[in-house]
C-alpha cells in the first residue's frame, strides 16, 4: 500500500522509525542540559524558569498578604494604633500594587512560560532567553520595590495613583517615583513575556495542532498576552507622563496650565480595567483544562468558550470609565461603558455554563484537591461577578464608589477568579513537575481558604452599604461597623493559615525532577503537558489529532517516548524548536535557539538598576546600568539570534524536510518585532489621545494664544530627514532581495544622520522659536512627543551601528538577514511615526485653529 | 493544505474590531460635542447626537451583517469537508460566532442614546 502524501495525516505511518540511532536520546540529554552551581542563573529553560517564575510570584503573594494581615489586624477594631495613617496609606498602596504587578500578571505569565512548551509539544518557545531576562527584571526590581517600604518610601497613594494627589505639590516625596519608576521594569518584564508567549503558542504547536485542536489554556494565554500588547502602553504612556510632570514640571495634569488630572484616569483605567480581565482570562483558561481532566469528559461547547475568550479579549477595553462614573462625564458616556459592562458578562456567562454543563454530562466527578478550588472558584467568582453587574448599574455605583463594597466586589472577582485557579491549578499541575502535592494538606488549605475568604469579604458589602469609605487607617464606633470589621480581620488570618498549608506543602512536596520524566499523568488527562517531560521536553514531537491526544490515542505516549514522532533528536546539533504555521500547524522550518547565557541576567540586572537607581534619583548610577543593560542586550543578541543556515535543510521525520534558517515574514523574529511595534504604536496611540484630549479641555485655543511655534522650515526640513532615511532603507532591502549584500554598509550609514536630522531639526524648531515644555499642556505634549520620536532615535542609532557591526563581521547577507529585517522594520516604524509626530503636532493645531 | 496563512485569524476578529470602531466613534462624537456645547445642535432635524450615533450604530450593524452573510456562506460550503476539526472550518465558525456576539454588543451601544439625555 502507498502510504499518504500528507506526513499529517492520521492515515500515515509514523514519522520516524524504529530502532533509533544509538546515542539520540544523550545527545539531546547533553544539549539541553541544565547548568547548576554558580552557573544555575544562566539557565533558560522553560521549565526551570517558569518554576522559578511562579515561585517568586507566590513569595509576592505572601509578602503582599502580610501586609493585608496587618491592615486587618489595625482596622479589627475602632480606634486602632496599630499602624498611623501614613503607614497604613503605604501598605495598601504597596499591598495593591504587588498584587496586581508583582503577583497576579507574572504569576499567570510564569504559568504561561511553564507549562506552554509543554502543552504544545514544543522543545521550547522561540525566544528562551527574553523569558529569562523578563524574569530576572522582575525579580531584582520587585525585590527593591517592595524593600522600599522598610525605609518609610513606599508609594502611599493608592495603587491607581490620581493626580493632583500625585503631583508634586500634594507629594513632594520619591514615594510616588517608587511607583511610577518601579513599575517600570514590569511593564517591560510583562511585555518581553507576551511576546514570547504570542510568537511561541501561534508559531511552535505540534505539528497537526490545528487552532481548533488547540488546548483552551493556550487560547486563554494567546488572548491574554494580545491584551497585554494592547493594554501596557496606556499604563507606560501615563508613567512617562506623570513622572515627566513630577521632575520638570511639564504640566499634564495641572489644570492651571492646561492639564486636566482627568487624562491619568483615562489613561490608567484603559490599563486598569483590561487588566482584570488579563489576570482573569488565563484562570478561567486553567479552568477550562482542569474541569474535563476531573469530569472525564471533553468540554462542553470548546467553540464557544474560545468564542467567549477572543470577544472577552476586546470587550474589557470598553469598560474603563466605569471606574470613573462619578467624575461628571456625560450621561450618554457613561450609558456606553454601562451597556459595555453588561456586553461583557455574556462571554463570561458561556464560560461558566460550559464549565457546569461539563461537571454536569461528566463521568463520576473526582472530588479531588484541583476539583474544590475549580468549585470554590465558581462559587466566589459568580459572586464577585453579580456584584459586578451592580457596580455596572450607574446610579448604584454612585452610592458605593470607594467604599467598602467595592473593596469587597473587587477582592471576590480576584480571589476568586484568579487566586483559587491557580491554587487548583498549583495541586494540578505539580506532578508535570516531580510528584503530587499532598491530599490532605490541599484539602486542609482550601476549606480554610474558602471560609477564610468568605469571612473576610462578605461582611465587607455590609460595611460598605453602612458608609465606610474605603483606604481609611481606622473609623469611629457607634457607626454599625465593629462586628462586620472584626469578622472581616478574623476571616483574614484564617485565610493566611489556608495560604499557610499551601505554602507548607510546597516546599515538603514540591520537586522538580530533571531527567526524571515527571510524576506521571495522575488524574489521566487527554493533553501534551502529561506525556512524558525531560530537559529537552518530549522526546520526539508528537503529531495532533484532536484535542485531548492522550485520549484519543493511548498509545501515544510510548510512541513519543521511543522516539517514533517528529524530530525525535537534533538535525544541527544545538537546542531546536519546531516552528510551524500560525493555523494550520503545518512544520516549516527548525529554529536554533539560544542555550544558558549571563547576558540576558545582566541586561535584566542592569534593567532593573535603571529604573531603581533613576527612583532614588541616582542619575548617573542610573545611566551606568542603562549602558550596561544596553551592551549586555548587544552581547546577548550577538551570541544567541540570527545564526544564519548551519545547513541547508534537515529531515524531522515522515519525509518532511524543512529548512532550518528562515528569514522575512514567515520567520518567528519577524513576527516578535511586529508585535513589538503593535506593542510601540499603541503607545504612540495614547500620545494622540494625550493631544486630542488636552485639545478637548482647552477651548480657548490649541495651541493658546501668544504660544511661540516654529518657522515651517523645520518640520519640512525634519519630514525630508525622515522620508530619506526610509527610502533609503526600504532600497536596501530591494538590493539585498537582489543579493546584493554590498549596500547595506553604505545605505545604513546615510540613512542614520538623515534619521537624526529628522529628529534633532524639530527639536531644534520648537527650542529655537521659544517654546518651552514648562508652561502649558500644548508645549508639554509637543515635547512629550518629541521625547518619545527621541527614544527611537536613540534605538534607532544602536541598532544600526549593530547592524553595521554585524554586517562587518560577515553576519548579514541577501540569505542571513533577520538582523537586517528586524532592524528596517523597527526603522520604517520610527520614521514613519516621526511624520505622523509632524502632522499632529505642526499640521493639526494649524487645521484646528 | 494552507501553510503560512494569518488571514483567517483576522477574520475570526473583524466583529469585535467593527465593535470596537463603533465604540470609539460614539464616545468620541458625545465627547466632544458634549464638551464642545454641540449638545442640542440639531442634523437634518434631528437631535446631533442621537442622530450620529444612530447613524453610527446602523453603518456598523451593516458591516457586521455583511461579515455573518460571508461567514455563513463559506461555512455552509466548508461543513461538506471531512474533517470536522479542521483548521479553516473552525476559523470561519469562530468567525460567525464572534461577530454575531459583537452585533448584540454594537445593539447593546446603541440603545442608550433612545434612553438618556446626552449630556445630562
Amino acid at each position: 500500500m502507498t502510504p499518504p502524501a500528507d506526513p499529517l495525516s492520521p492515515d500515515a505511518p509514523l514519522p520516524n522509525p524504529l530502532p533509533r540511532p544509538e546515542g539520540e536520546v544523550e545527545k539531546l540529554k547533553e544539549i539541553w542540559k541544565t547548568p547548576f552551581g554558580w552557573r544555575f542563573p544562566t539557565v533558560v529553560n522553560n521549565n526551570w524558569i517558569g518554576v522559578l517564575y511562579v515561585g517568586t510570584a507566590l513569595l509576592f503573594f505572601v509578602l503582599a498578604g502580610i501586609l493585608a494581615l496587618v491592615m486587618r489586624l489595625q482596622l479589627a477594631v475602632p480606634g486602632n494604633a496599630i499602624l498611623d495613617h501614613e503607614t497604613y496609606n503605604q501598605f495598601f498602596t504597596t499591598h495593591g500594587t504587588i498584587m496586581m504587578f508583582l503577583f497576579a500578571v507574572p504569576a499567570m505569565e510564569a504559568m504561561g512560560v511553564y507549562l506552554l512548551p509543554a502543552m504544545l509539544a514544543a522543545r521550547d518557545l522561540p525566544f528562551p532567553r527574553l523569558s529569562a531576562y523578563a524574569y530576572w527584571a522582575y525579580l531584582i526590581g520587585g525585590l527593591f520595590f517592595f524593600g522600599s517600604l522598610f525605609f518609610g518610601l513606599a508609594p502611599n497613594t493608592g495603587w491607581y495613583m490620581y493626580p493632583p494627589l500625585t503631583s508634586k505639590p500634594y507629594s513632594p516625596g520619591i514615594n510616588a517615583d517608587f511607583w511610577l519608576l518601579g513599575i517600570g521594569f514590569i511593564e517591560i518584564s510583562a511585555i518581553a513575556g507576551a511576546i514570547e508567549i504570542i510568537v511561541g503558542i501561534l508559531r511552535n504547536r505540534a505539528p497537526g495542532m490545528t487552532l481548533a485542536r488547540m488546548p483552551l489554556f493556550c487560547w486563554a494565554m494567546l488572548v491574554f498576552a494580545a491584551m497585554i500588547v494592547f493594554a501596557f502602553p496606556a499604563i507606560i504612556w501615563a508613567t512617562i507622563l506623570l513622572e515627566l510632570e513630577r521632575a520638570f514640571d511639564w504640566p499634564f495634569f495641572l489644570p492651571d496650565r492646561g492639564g486636566d488630572p482627568l487624562l491619568w484616569q483615562h489613561l490608567f483605567w484603559f490599563f486598569g480595567h483590561p487588566e482584570v480581565y488579563i489576570i482573569f482570562l488565563p484562570a478561567a483558561g486553567m479552568v477550562s483544562m482542569i474541569i474535563p481532566t476531573m469530569a472525564r469528559t471533553p468540554l462542553v461547547g470548546y467553540g464557544l468558550v474560545a468564542m467567549a475568550l477572543v470577544a472577552t479579549g476586546f470587550l474589557s477595553f470598553g469598560l474603563w470609565v466605569h471606574h470613573m462614573y462619578t467624575t461628571g462625564i456625560p450621561q450618554l458616556s457613561l450609558s456606553f461603558f454601562s451597556s459595555a459592562s453588561f456586553a461583557v458578562t455574556v462571554p463570561t456567562g458561556v464560560q461558566v455554563f460550559a464549565w457546569l454543563a461539563t461537571l454536569a454530562v461528566g463521568r463520576r466527578v473526582t472530588l479531588n484537591v484541583p476539583t474544590l478550588y475549580m468549585l470554590g472558584f465558581l462559587f466566589i467568582f459568580v459572586l464577585g461577578g453579580l456584584t459586578g453587574v451592580m457596580v455596572a448599574v450607574v446610579p448604584f455605583d454612585w452610592q458605593a464608589h470607594d467604599t467598602y463594597f467595592i473593596v469587597a466586589h473587587l477582592h471576590y472577582v480576584l480571589i476568586g477568579g484568579m487566586v483559587f485557579p491557580l491554587l487548583g491549578a498549583l495541586y494540578y499541575w505539580a506532578p508535570t513537575a516531580g510528584r503530587k502535592l499532598s491530599d490532605r494538606l490541599g484539602r486542609w488549605s482550601f476549606w480554610l481558604l474558602f471560609g477564610g475568604i468568605n469571612l473576610t469579604f462578605f461582611p465587607m458589602h455590609l460595611s460598605g452599604l453602612r458608609g465606610m469609605p474605603r483606604r481609611v487607617y481606622t473609623y469611629p464606633s457607634g457607626m454599625g461597623l465593629e462586628w462586620p470589621n472584626l469578622i472581616s480581620s478574623i476571616g483574614a488570618f484564617v485565610a493566611a493559615v489556608g495560604v499557610a498549608c499551601v505554602v507548607v506543602d510546597l516546599l515538603r512536596n514540591f520537586r522538580m525532577e530533571t531527567g526524571g520524566g515527571g510524576g506521571g499523568n495522575p488524574w489521566s488527562a487527554g493533553t501534551l503537558e502529561w506525556l512524558p517531560n525531560d530537559t529537552y521536553a518530549a522526546r520526539s514531537i508528537p503529531r495532533v489529532h484532536g484535542r485531548e491526544p492522550l485520549w484519543e490515542n493511548p498509545r501515544l505516549t510510548e510512541e513519543v517516548e521511543q522516539g517514533r514522532h517528529f524530530l525525535p533528536g537534533t538535525v544541527t546539533g544545538r537546542r531546536e524548536t519546531i516552528v510551524t504555521s500560525p493555523v494550520a500547524a503545518v512544520p516549516q522550518y527548525v529554529q536554533v535557539i539560544p542555550g544558558p547565557s549571563w547576558a540576558h541576567v545582566v541586561a535584566a540586572a542592569g534593567t532593573a538598576g535603571l529604573f531603581t537607581m533613576l527612583t532614588i534619583q541616582l542619575v548617573w548610577l542610573a545611566l551606568a546600568f542603562g549602558a550596561l543593560a544596553v551592551l549586555a542586550t548587544l552581547w546577548w543578541l550577538w551570541t544567541g539570534t540570527d545564526y544564519g543556515p548551519l545547513r541547508d535543510d534537515a529531515e524531522i521525520g515522515g519525509g518532511l524536510r524543512v529548512p532550518v534558517y528562515l528569514a522575512g515574514p514567515d520567520s518567528t523574529a519577524w513576527w516578535a518585532m511586529i508585535v513589538l511595534l503593535l506593542v510601540d504604536g499603541t503607545v504612540f496611540a495614547c500620545l494622540l489621545f494625550t493631544h486630542g484630549f488636552l485639545w478637548l479641555v482647552n477651548p480657548e485655543g490649541w495651541p493658546p494664544p501668544g504660544t511661540p511655534l516654529p518657522h515651517a522650515v523645520w518640520p519640512l526640513f525634519s519630514a525630508m530627514g525622515y522620508t530619506g532615511s526610509a527610502v533609503l532603507l526600504w532600497l536596501a532591502d530591494r538590493a539585498l532581495g537582489h543579493g546584493r549584500a554590498g549596500v547595506i554598509l553604505p545605505a545604513v550609514l546615510l540613512a542614520l544622520p538623515l534619521l537624526l536630522l529628522g529628529f534633532g531639526a524639530d527639536l531644534w524648531g520648537y527650542w529655537s522659536a521659544g517654546l518651552r515644555p514648562t508652561t502649558h499642556s500644548f508645549a508639554s505634549s509637543v515635547y512629550a512627543n518629541l521625547f518619545w520620536q527621541g527614544l527611537h532615535a536613540a534605538i534607532v542609532f544602536v541598532m544600526a551601528l549593530y547592524l553595521a557591526a554585524r554586517r562587518l563581521a560577515g553576519m548579514v547577507d541577501p540569505v542571513r538577514r533577520v538582523t537586517f529585517d528586524c532592524v528596517r522594520l523597527f526603522w520604517l516604524y520610527a520614521a514613519t511615526q516621526g511624520l505622523a509626530g509632524l502632522v499632529l503636532t505642526h499640521l493639526v493645531p494649524h487645521a484646528l485653529r | 493544505m494552507e501553510v503560512r496563512g494569518f488571514a483567517p485569524i483576522k477574520a475570526a476578529v473583524a466583529g469585535m474590531v467593527v465593535w470596537a470602531v463603533h465604540f470609539g466613534i460614539v464616545y468620541g462624537i458625545t465627547g466632544i460635542a458634549c464638551e464642545r456645547g454641540y449638545g442640542t445642535r440639531i442634523l437634518l432635524g434631528q437631535p446631533l447626537i442621537p442622530a450620529l450615533v444612530l447613524a453610527a450604530t446602523a453603518l456598523a450593524l451593516l458591516f457586521v451583517g455583511w461579515i455573518v452573510v460571508s461567514a455563513y456562506r463559506r461555512l455552509d460550503s466548508e461543513l461538506s469537508g471531512e474533517d470536522g476539526e479542521d483548521g479553516p472550518q473552525f476559523t470561519v465558525w469562530l468567525t460567525l460566532a464572534i461577530a454575531l456576539l459583537s452585533a448584540l454588543a454594537i445593539l447593546w451601544e446603541g440603545i442608550p442614546v433612545l434612553l438618556v439625555h446626552p449630556c445630562a
